[in-house]
């Protein structure tokens, strides 16, 4: 076992099994095949669990669909939903973006009943990235394609060895959530071997050459506070945000976004509803008697950066980029995030 | 578990027309709300929306709430229309106020533009309730026309109180203004303070707060002893939507008091 971590071989028919017992309880959420990538499905007590997707790359929903949905009601109702989730398939750049919703909406002076409730009763099993995608750049961003921290329980799937016998997984606990679980439906538990962890260590190396294959052409530096410290006033923010159109694409797929629109419903009774919001919209800032610190698109397109690579940093020592690509892959002005960071890079002061 | 979103109701106990867009409303909310002057609180109209305000009444005034409020958006415009015996909902309160603490024993400006005077109100009364401890209290007022004074009776009285000094401008003057005519800022070269222990209070409109606090500082009133109560879009309240950042910090939650020291080098401020 490595120091200060509990790692245990399961073998997974023994998985398999596990995993069915846990419906009887937990709601599962997990990638089944898409249309044309994996999605997330919910998998009931009758459903073919063979059909899960594991390892390849996050999906494209972010996690926090699950824990702060788009649309929520929150006043004059109380948290009520007791249903006990299980999330499968998450991958390490939607954990990070996580523990920066988490110092939002856990803030220990104000939390939010809403998302404790949800983040409480859901228990996060995470597997290595597999196949990143184009977009991927978490290693930019000082981030790895497995999960280290944040996680319930988290997967590794080893190949298998001699080639056609029992394929087996890796099982890293990350929590009490996650130990409890194992307990609870008694799965069999072996040591994890020395050579266990080194094919796992060997499959997670090749992901990070991946990555590093992707990235060949984006250069910027690892600590992202010294790429924006100083460029507030340069011309470069005009120049990257030319082609931004201000659709909030990349704040509404970003899995660390977490502004929302707290709106009356048109009733007598107090009713209150959040929507998911975007910092790009013309009035996001704006107040009633009309000023608006950013009126401008530029202004609101810097903004998102500074708040993610300088602000959320300074606040609570965590980026709120985790490197998904998600925005890439939502843009329809096809920008891309590390050409931006790459020419902030380049530009001077 | 609290649920940081759902108002308490309150009833409008009283409307008082201050000027012609601005009026004060008298809450009397289901439970008592204790704040400390300078925090505020979300006023909900039913099915319209919600609003920041920061209460003008004095902390020590427990059972009551008075918000003074402008007519200028869709929220504000609705409760213009309220009278007496209507519910509203509240929230709060919320922020950081008026560092009291930190004032004992100096000379206290305050500079005030046009409804800006609500917060600073309910400032002013927190002070006068123990002004044995200051120094000395000077209330700088401008507004755009005599008619534009909020506040009008009490000035009255605050004017005759031995424990403050009262100096008031108009951007306009009519036939009866015997006071001062110009911008607020021309007030303060009326009297001199101490500036190793003074500190300076100032609220208004984002071009008044501009100019406002370029002047204390030209005075040599320091950035660290000089109090802004910024205007932002505090929606949510407690640091969750997003609306009201100003740089690195939430207004509703690191604010809506700071010091300018605290964000003198953050961009935006004045906007």
């Amino acid at each position: 076992m490595i120091k200060g971590t509990e790692v245990y071989y399961v073998k997974n028919e023994e998985w398999q099994k596990f995993l069915k017992q846990t419906l009887t309880k937990y709601c599962l959420y997990a990638p089944g095949k898409g249309l044309v990538e994996p999605e997330y499905r919910i998998f009931g007590p009758e459903e073919d669990l063979s059909q899960i997707v594991y390892g390849g790359a996050r999906t494209t929903q972010p996690l926090k669909f699950f824990i702060y949905p788009p649309r929520e009601k929150v006043s004059p109702d109380q948290p009520s939903s007791d249903e006990k989730t299980i999330i499968l398939g998450v991958k390490a750049c939607d954990l990070k973006a996580l523990s920066v919703l988490d110092k939002i909406f856990l803030d220990p002076d104000f939390p939010d009943p809403f998302y404790q409730k949800r983040r409480e009763n859901t228990i996060l099993i995470s597997d290595d990235c597999t196949e990143p995608k184009e977009s991927c750049f978490c290693i930019l961003l000082g981030g790895n394609p497995f999960p280290e921290e944040g996680f319930d329980l988290n997967l590794s799937f080893l190949p298998a060895r001699p080639a056609g016998g029992n394929k087996g997984i890796l099982v890293e606990v990350g929590s009490k959530k996650g130990k409890d679980l194992l307990e609870e439906y008694k799965i069999p538990l072996l040591p994890a071997e020395e050579n266990h962890l080194k094919m796992r260590q060997e499959k997670r190396e090749k992901v990070i050459g991946k990555l590093k294959k992707i990235n060949k052409d984006f250069k910027f530096p690892q600590d992202p506070l010294t790429l924006t410290k100083g460029k507030y006033d340069s011309p470069v923010w005009s120049e990257v945000s030319e082609d931004c159109v201000g659709c909030a694409a990349c704040t509404n797929i970003c899995p660390a976004c977490h502004c929302f629109l707290l709106a009356e419903v048109l009733t007598t009774k107090f009713e209150k509803e959040r929507y998911w919001d975007s910092c790009q919209y013309t009035g996001f800032a704006r107040v009633a008697a009309g000023a608006n610190p950013r009126k401008k698109l530029m202004e609101r397109f810097r903004n998102r950066f500074y708040c993610k690579l300088e602000h959320k940093p300074e606040n609570f020592e965590l980026l709120a980029c985790t490197g998904c690509g998600r925005c890439i892959e939502a843009c329809q002005g096809k920008i891309d995030i590390r050409e931006v960071l790459t020419k902030v890079a380049r530009s001077k002061e | 578990m609290k649920n940081p979103y759902l108002p308490i109701e309150a009833k409008i106990e009283k409307v008082i027309a201050e000027t012609p867009n601005i009026k004060t409303f008298v809450l009397k909310p289901k439970e008592e709300i204790p704040f400390a002057t300078g925090q505020f609180v979300e006023i909900t109209v039913p099915g319209i929306g919600e609003a920041p305000f920061t209460p003008s009444s004095s902390p020590y005034l427990k059972e009551k709430i008075e918000i003074t409020i402008m007519d200028v958006g869709r929220v504000t415009n609705k409760l213009h229309q309220m009278a007496a015996g209507e519910i509203v909902g509240i929230r709060g309160p919320y922020g950081k106020g008026y560092p009291l603490d930190k004032m004992y024993g100096k000379e206290v400006l305050i500079l005030g533009g046009g409804v800006g005077m609500a917060p600073l109100r309910s400032f002013l009364l927190a002070l006068l309730e123990e002004a044995d401890k200051f120094k000395r209290i000077v209330l700088c007022y401008g507004a755009k026309t005599p008619e534009d004074i909020v506040y009008k009776g009490q000035f009255v009285e605050w004017v005759k109180d031995k424990n403050l000094e009262v100096y008031r401008s108009v951007d306009k003057a009519d036939s009866k203004w015997k006071e001062t005519e110009g911008v607020v800022t021309v007030l303060l070269d009326k009297f001199k303070m101490n500036l190793e222990n003074s500190v300076a209070i100032v609220c208004g409109p984002p071009i008044m707060m501009k100019f406002g606090t370029k002047r204390v500082l030209e005075l040599g009133h320091r950035p660290e002893n000089i109090y802004l109560s910024m205007e932002k879009n505090m929606s949510c309240g407690v640091g969750k939507c997003g609306h009201c950042a100003l740089g690195r910090f939430y207004v509703c939650k690191d604010g809506p008091v700071f010091s300018y020291e605290q964000i003198k080098e953050t961009p935006e401020i004045w906007d």
